[in-house]
Formats: C-alpha cells, sequence, structure tokens
C-alpha cells in the first residue's frame, strides 16, 4: 500500500546539511496497523511526511497503491492526497470553525454537495462519539475530543490510508487507550491501512501489527510486533521493548554472574503462552542431566498472546547444556545466553 | 465659536467620507498585496523570493515617506487621478497612497500569526494555493485582521485631518481655518473632541468585532 523505495532526504539548512533520512526502503501491506518507532530527531516524521508529500524525497521514490510520487505531477498529487487522512499531535484544527465544519472541510475542498457533506459529517461524528458537539468550537473541547475531530476530518473523504504523527504524544494515559481503541476500530470497520509513528512502545504493543524501529536516519529493525518484542536485535530495539516488557535482566543475576568464580550457564527463554514454559522445563531435567533453577520470570500479552520470559540457569556439564538448546531448538524456543555485560 | 454647527457637521460627514473611501480602496489595493507578501516569502505557499524581495522594498520605501510629504509629493499624480489637488476628493488618493502599503504590512503580519499545523492540514488535504487562503489562512487570520484594519482607519483619521492642512476638507481643515489661523479655541477644542471620539469609536468597534469573530 506504502512503499519507500530506497528513501533519502537531506536539510540544507544555512549552509548546515541534516541527513533525516538515509536509504530506507519499507512495505506497508494494505490492511495493517504499522508502526515506526525511534528516539527523537531519528527521522520518523520525515519519513511519514513523505507519504502524503509535505516532504519531498532526495533521493529515493514513495510509492502509494502502486503509484509513483516522483512521477506525479502537482495535480496527481492532489489526487493521490485524497485517498490519504492524516492526524497530528496538536491536532491542527481550525480555531475559527466549528468542529462541523472542520471535519466537513475536506470535502468541502473536493466540492461535495451539501446534503452529501451533512450525510457524511453527521455520521463521523456519530462514529467518534462526537455527534452532540458538531456545534462547539475546538477550543470548547478536551485534548481528546480535539483528537477525534481531527480523525473525523481525516477520515471524511473515506481514504485507504491514515497517517498517524505522534497522535497521541499530548494526552494522558486513559485518553490515549481510548484513541488507540478508536484507531483500532477505524482500521478493522473499514480497512484503512495506518502508518502511525510514536515514541512510546506501549502504542505500538497496544494496536500495530508490524512495527520498524529508526535510529539516525535509518530502519535498523523491522518485523511483526510479537518478534521485536519477543526477540529485538539491536540495542536500541532492546531498550525500546524493555521500556514496556522488563525484559531487563534482573540485577541478582548480573550479581550472580559477577560473582561466581566458575561458569554458569543461564539463559534467557521466551515462551508463547503462560503454561508452555513449566512442561518443557520438566521435560529437560527428565531428559538431560542437568538441573533447571528458574531465576526470574514474568508474562505479558503481546497482540493478545501471552508471552512468557524465563531466566533460567542449567546446572550440569557444558555438553549437556549444550544438547539442552538443541533439544530448545527443536521445540522452536526462543532462548539467549545471559552474559556479564548482559542488558 | 465662528463656525456654524451645520458647518462642522458637514465637515464631520467630509471626514467620515475620506476616512471610509480612502479605507476602501486601501483595502481594496493592500489586502491583495500583503496576501502576496505572505504567499511569496521563502518556504509559504508559493514561495517566490524574487518577487517577495521586489515587493517588500517598494512596500518599504512607501512606508518610509511621513504622509505630509507623500500630501505634497504625489500631486501630479493626484491631479492625473481626480482632476484637482485640493478638496476632498484629492486628499482621498495620497491618504490611499499612504495607507494601503501600511495595511499590506499590517495583512502579512496578521497571516504570518496563522499556525504552521494549519497549513500542514490544509496541504495533507491536498488544498489549492487558492483554497489555502481562502479556506484556512484567511478565516484563521480574520480576528487578528480586523484587529490591525482598526489600528489602520485610525491611522487614516490622523491623516485625513493633516490632509485638511492643505485645503482636504474635514474636521481637520476646520481646526486649522478657523482654530489655529483665526484663533477661534472653541472651534479647536470641538474638532479635538470629535476626533478624540471618532478614534474611541472606531477603536471599540474594532476590538469588539474582533471579539466576535473569535468567539463566533
Ligand atoms: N524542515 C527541516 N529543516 C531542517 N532540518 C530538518 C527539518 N525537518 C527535520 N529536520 C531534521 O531532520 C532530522 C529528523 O527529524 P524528524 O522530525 O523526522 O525526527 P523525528 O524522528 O520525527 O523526531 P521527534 O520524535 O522529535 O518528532 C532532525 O535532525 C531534524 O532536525
Ligand atoms: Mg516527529
Amino acid at each position: 500500500m506504502i512503499e519507500f523505495i530506497d528513501v533519502s532526504k537531506q536539510f540544507n539548512r544555512k549552509g548546515v546539511t541534516t541527513d533525516a533520512l538515509k536509504n530506507v526502503s519499507l512495505k506497508v501491506e494494505p490492511g495493517e496497523i504499522f508502526g515506526i518507532v525511534g528516539f527523537s530527531g531519528a527521522g520518523k516524521s520525515t519519513l511519514i511526511r513523505m507519504v502524503n508529500r509535505l516532504e519531498s524525497p532526495t533521493t529515493g521514490d514513495v510509492k502509494i497503491a502502486g503509484q509513483s510520487l516522483e512521477k506525479s505531477n502537482t495535480k496527481e498529487i492532489r489526487t493521490i492526497k485524497r485517498d490519504i487522512g492524516m492526524i497530528f499531535q496538536h491536532f491542527n484544527l481550525l480555531d475559527s470553525k466549528t468542529v462541523y465544519k472542520n471535519v466537513a472541510m475536506p470535502l468541502i475542498l473536493q466540492g461535495v454537495d451539501k446534503g452529501e457533506i451533512d450525510r457524511r459529517v453527521t455520521e463521523l461524528l456519530d462514529f467518534v462519539g462526537l455527534g452532540d458537539k458538531s456545534k462547539s468550537y475546538p477550543d470548547e473541547l478536551s485534548g481528546g475530543q480535539k483528537q477525534r475531530v481531527g480523525i473525523a476530518r481525516a477520515l471524511a473523504t473515506n481514504p485507504k490510508i491514515l497517517l498517524c504523527d505522534e497522535a497521541t504524544s499530548a494526552l494522558d494515559p486513559e485518553t490515549t487507550t481510548q484513541i488507540l481503541e478508536l484507531l483500532k476500530e477505524i482500521n478493522q470497520t473499514y480497512g484503512i491501512t495506518i502508518l502511525l509513528i510514536t515514541h512510546e512502545m506501549s502504542v505500538v504493543r497496544e494496536i500495530c501489527d508490524r512495527v520498524a524501529i529508526m535510529e539516525k536516519g535509518r530502519v535498523i529493525e523491522e518485523g511483526t510486533v510479537f518478534d521485536i518484542f519477543s526477540n529485538p536485535k539491536t540495542d536500541t530495539g532492546k531498550s525500546f521493548v524493555n521500556t514496556v516488557m522488563h525484559n531487563e535482566v534482573p540485577e541478582f543475576v548480573l550479581k550472580l554472574l559477577h560473582e561466581s568464580p566458575e561458569e554458569r550457564h543461564i539463559y534467557r527463554l521466551n515462551f508463547v503462552d503462560d503454561s508452555a514454559g513449566e512442561p518443557v522445563l520438566s521435560q529437560v531435567s527428565k531428559k538431560f542431566d542437568v538441573e533447571t533453577s528458574v531465576l526470574f520470570g514474568n508474562i505479558t500479552q503481546l497482540q493478545d498472546i501471552p508471552f512468557g520470559n524465563l531466566i533460567v540457569e542449567f546446572i550440569g556439564q557444558g555438553r549437556e547444556v549444550a544438547s539442552v538448546l538443541s533439544y530448545l531448538d527443536s521445540r522452536n524456543i526462543i532462548y539467549s545466553e545471559v552474559t556479564r555485560d548482559a542488558r | 465659536m465662528l463656525v456654524s454647527t451645520d458647518r462642522i457637521i458637514s465637515s464631520v460627514i467630509e471626514t467620515l467620507q475620506m476616512v471610509s473611501i480612502s479605507f476602501i480602496f486601501s483595502i481594496v489595493i493592500g489586502l491583495p498585496l500583503g496576501i502576496l507578501l505572505y504567499v511569496t516569502r521563502r518556504g509559504q505557499i508559493l514561495d517566490q523570493p524574487i518577487i517577495f524581495n521586489v515587493l517588500n522594498i517598494i512596500i518599504n520605501i512607501f512606508r518610509s515617506v511621513p504622509f505630509i510629504i507623500i500630501l505634497v509629493a504625489i500631486i501630479p499624480f493626484t491631479r492625473f487621478v481626480v482632476g484637482t489637488s485640493i478638496g476632498t476628493e484629492a486628499a482621498i488618493v495620497p491618504m490611499v497612497v499612504y495607507a494601503a502599503p501600511y495595511i499590506a504590512r499590517l495583512v502579512e503580519s496578521s497571516l504570518l500569526e496563522v499556525d504552521d499545523g494549519v497549513l500542514e492540514a490544509a496541504n495533507a488535504m491536498g488544498a489549492t494555493p487558492l483554497q489555502t487562503i481562502v479556506r484556512f489562512v484567511l478565516p484563521e487570520a480574520l480576528s487578528s485582521l480586523v484587529i490591525n484594519f482598526t489600528i489602520a482607519i485610525i491611522g487614516l483619521v490622523g491623516a485625513s485631518a493633516m490632509a485638511g492642512a492643505v485645503g482636504g476638507g474635514g474636521v481637520g481643515d476646520l481646526a486649522i481655518t478657523y482654530g489655529y489661523q483665526r484663533f477661534d479655541g472653541v472651534t479647536m477644542l470641538v474638532t479635538v473632541v470629535i476626533l478624540i471620539v471618532m478614534v474611541q469609536g472606531l477603536q471599540s468597534f474594532g476590538n469588539v468585532l474582533s471579539k466576535t469573530i473569535r468567539r463566533k
């Protein structure tokens, strides 16, 4: 649905060149909710703004439903933009216009007739739960309500894509949850592809199907939410995942490793489904000449699947432990050794 | 007092005519110029730095000439436009030359106050440059425009009084010919009071209008 093809972007300001994006290639599939996370300045906004041409790439191309933006002229791009709605961190509503007029605006721009506008705006305001606020002005609304107006406005033209740039960053946690629920509902009801940017992993865990992690203008990791959360590969990925998963190796385990003179075999095991963990461990003790000792464990929910995280010590010969590991492999269990410098 | 009440009333009407007519012409010229300044600025909707710079310099030149100088300096032009260089009509020409660039500047500054987010939203919706100005920028700036137009019209009241000094008619003329040249203190006082009332009235009206627009 959205395809970034080797996109690079340089900003030149007063002789200073910033590489905001470096050779980014990404594909967002139709109907999915795709998240982009990264620290401030990573290039997330620059990337999402390429989709509706608020920004144009220095090199590379962006394709929307197969159509190249680089090869399109201004008029064609305007037409493409009608298929793309966007919501903003600071809502960007017109303060001089009522909620009704704000939502109607994209339709007015297209010259849709009054009756049709009325029908559509009423339907949208009901959908976002603001049916009674149509005559209010934005400054009479709470942040959450303003974002609902923003969402209704973005959906007015029945777009196929919805872009969200930090759409919940200005909202409190409870309101954030409500807005995320609404976005999920939009995705499911209308099958709209959602590309969202956030620096909060909890947002990604809540609603995304897939996620890309950006750092210094590059996509450094990409995968399903389950894969990234259960097995982040990069340090940045790990630190983002740790903000919500609390997968850090506990202090006492590290201490154990540091203080013990002989080699110890401590592993992190990740289980899908909470019931899967214990049977495998008891199998391990039965099958191999090792003792298992669970040092730490927790269970979190990931895309509605319980996800277990155990830190286990295998006490036994190195050779035996090696066969345990290949057994774990055969059971498709994700594991990694906990070393002294583990994070 | 050397002048009749009728004379005072007719000069008030003259002033109102001069101010309102020159105000309308100034808006007709100044508003599009202000919009042009706004859209051509670097990084703005049309992004035409060359046009912007030329326009900017021309407006600065006009803005740096005091009204009393404009009044006399453009007499040939005034004569060319209205066929005479004295009287109410003749005063309107320099008043417009004085106020239009001023209004262009005020319009530009009002439009620049509009939040970038609004422009971004317009752009994201695929609005054309004309739609962006008409549907987004002007409505959002309207309340501030009204305040700035009030400043401009009060400036014109002052200018109209000055135009009186060269026989432009109106309250200013009265003050000069009777109050100043014939030492009629009462007429002088009356004209000053009239001007104060006009300025106060316009300012209050502008404030109220601006507030109503903001809070419809
Ligand atoms: N218009 C611009 N002119 C110059 N530099 C820019 C411009 N827009 C962005 N940049 C630079 O590009 C880099 C990426 O910015 P971007 O806004 O995409 O980051 P971000 O990941 O969205 O950050 P944040 O989380 O703070 O919003 C930054 O170094 C920023 O300073
Ligand atoms: Mg950003």
